[in-house]
C-alpha cells in the first residue's frame, strides 16, 4: 500500500518540464542525453545511440519523468533527444562512412523523417537546449533558423556549446554571435561544464 | 542548373504559403534562385520542412539556403544613407553552397562543378 501511495504522490507539487535537445547532426545531443540519464537516473546503459556517422538518431528518444534535482530546485523532467536538423540530406554522404548504397538510401529516408518530426516537436517544449559544436562556425542557417523560431515562440533557450575538450573549440565566437541568449560551454564527453549547465537549467526552467 | 533572379516586386503578391511553393517548385526543377526577400524564422523552418517532405517522394533531397545581407550606400548633398537588403540563395539539396574567401557564394554539384557564383 505504501508503495502505491509513494508512486501516486511521488511527483505531486513538482513542476513538470519538457526539455528538448536540438541542433545540427553530430553536435553531441545524444552524448549529452546519455549523460543526463547517468547523472539523474543512475542507469549505466545509453538511452540514445552515439556514432560518428551523421543522423545516427533518426527517432525522437525520451527519457521520461525523472527527478531533476539541483540544490533546492526539483523538477519532474522529460528529456527529449531529437534527430539532428539539416537543410538537406544526400545519401552519398553516408556512403563516405562505409554504408552500402541501399543502407545509405534507407538512412537518408529515415533521417529525413526524423528531421521533420524534430521540427514538429519544437512547439511542445518548455526549454530548448540548442546544442552546437564549438569547433564549427555558428553562422549556419539551421542554428539561426532554430534560434529565431524558438525566440518567436517565446521558448526558453540555452545554447549548449559542446565539444570544448577539442583544441579548436571557440566558445567566445558563439557568445559574441548570440549575445542575447545564455551560452553554456560543456564537454558532454568528459563532463566538464555539465554541472554548470544543470545549474542554468534549474535557474531557468 | 540555371540561376534565376527574383526581385521583391515579382513576389510581392504571394502569401507565405504560395511563396514557399513557388520556391520549392523552382528548386525541385533544378534551378538556383537568388531572391530579394526577408524571411521570418517560421517561414524558413516551413521551407526546410516542406523541402524535405518533397525529398521523401522525389529524388531531390531538400533545399539548401543561405541568407545574404547586402548594404547599399547612397550619398547625397546633405547626408548619406545606408540601406540593408536581404537576399536569399536557394539551391537543390543535391548541391552545396560554399562561401569563398572573397565573400562570394558558389553553388557546386556533388562532383565539384561550379554552377553559379553570386
Amino acid at each position: 500500500m505504501a508503495t502505491i501511495f509513494e508512486k501516486l504522490f511521488k511527483n505531486s507539487g513538482t513542476k513538470e518540464r519538457q526539455i528538448c535537445l536540438v541542433g545540427e547532426p553530430n553536435t553531441g545531443k545524444s552524448t549529452l542525453a546519455n549523460r543526463f540519464s547517468r547523472d539523474f537516473t543512475g542507469k549505466k546503459e545509453d538511452v540514445s545511440p552515439v556514432s560518428p556517422i551523421p543522423h545516427e538518431t533518426v527517432e525522437i528518444t525520451k527519457l521520461e519523468h525523472f527527478d531533476f534535482q539541483v540544490g533546492k530546485k526539483k523538477l519532474d523532467v522529460t528529456l527529449v533527444d531529437t534527430p539532428g536538423i539539416a537543410q538537406s540530406i544526400d545519401y552519398r554522404e553516408f556512403m563516405k562512412h562505409g554504408l552500402t548504397q541501399n543502407e545509405a538510401i534507407q538512412r537518408a529516408k529515415d533521417a529525413t523523417g526524423g528531421i521533420i518530426n524534430s521540427i514538429k516537436y519544437l512547439k511542445e517544449v518548455d526549454l530548448a537546449l540548442v546544442v552546437m559544436d564549438s569547433t564549427r562556425p555558428p553562422f549556419d542557417q539551421v542554428s539561426l533558423t532554430l534560434l529565431g523560431t524558438l525566440e518567436s515562440h517565446n521558448t526558453k533557450t540555452i545554447i549548449v556549446a559542446n565539444k570544448t575538450d577539442l583544441t579548436d573549440a571557440n566558445v567566445e565566437l558563439i557568445k559574441s554571435t548570440f549575445p542575447h541568449i545564455p551560452v553554456c560551454p560543456i564537454s558532454a564527453l568528459n563532463g566538464k561544464g555539465v554541472e554548470d549547465l544543470y545549474q542554468q537549467i534549474a535557474a531557468i526552467a | 542548373m540555371m540561376l534565376e533572379f527574383i526581385t521583391a516586386r515579382k513576389i510581392k503578391n504571394l502569401d507565405s504559403s504560395e511563396l514557399i511553393d513557388f520556391i520549392i517548385d523552382r528548386v525541385m526543377d533544378d534551378k538556383i534562385l537568388l531572391m530579394e526577400k526577408t524571411f521570418t524564422p517560421e517561414e524558413k523552418l516551413d521551407l526546410l520542412t516542406k523541402g524535405l517532405t518533397n525529398a521523401q517522394t522525389k529524388t531531390s533531397k531538400g533545399i539548401n539556403m543561405v541568407q545574404i545581407p547586402i548594404e547599399t550606400k547612397t550619398s547625397g548633398k546633405l547626408r548619406s544613407k545606408t540601406t540593408q537588403i536581404q537576399f536569399n540563395l536557394f539551391a537543390p539539396g543535391t548541391s552545396q553552397i560554399d562561401q569563398q574567401e572573397d565573400g562570394h557564394y558558389c553553388v557546386k554539384s556533388w562532383d565539384g562543378k561550379i554552377h553559379a557564383t553570386v
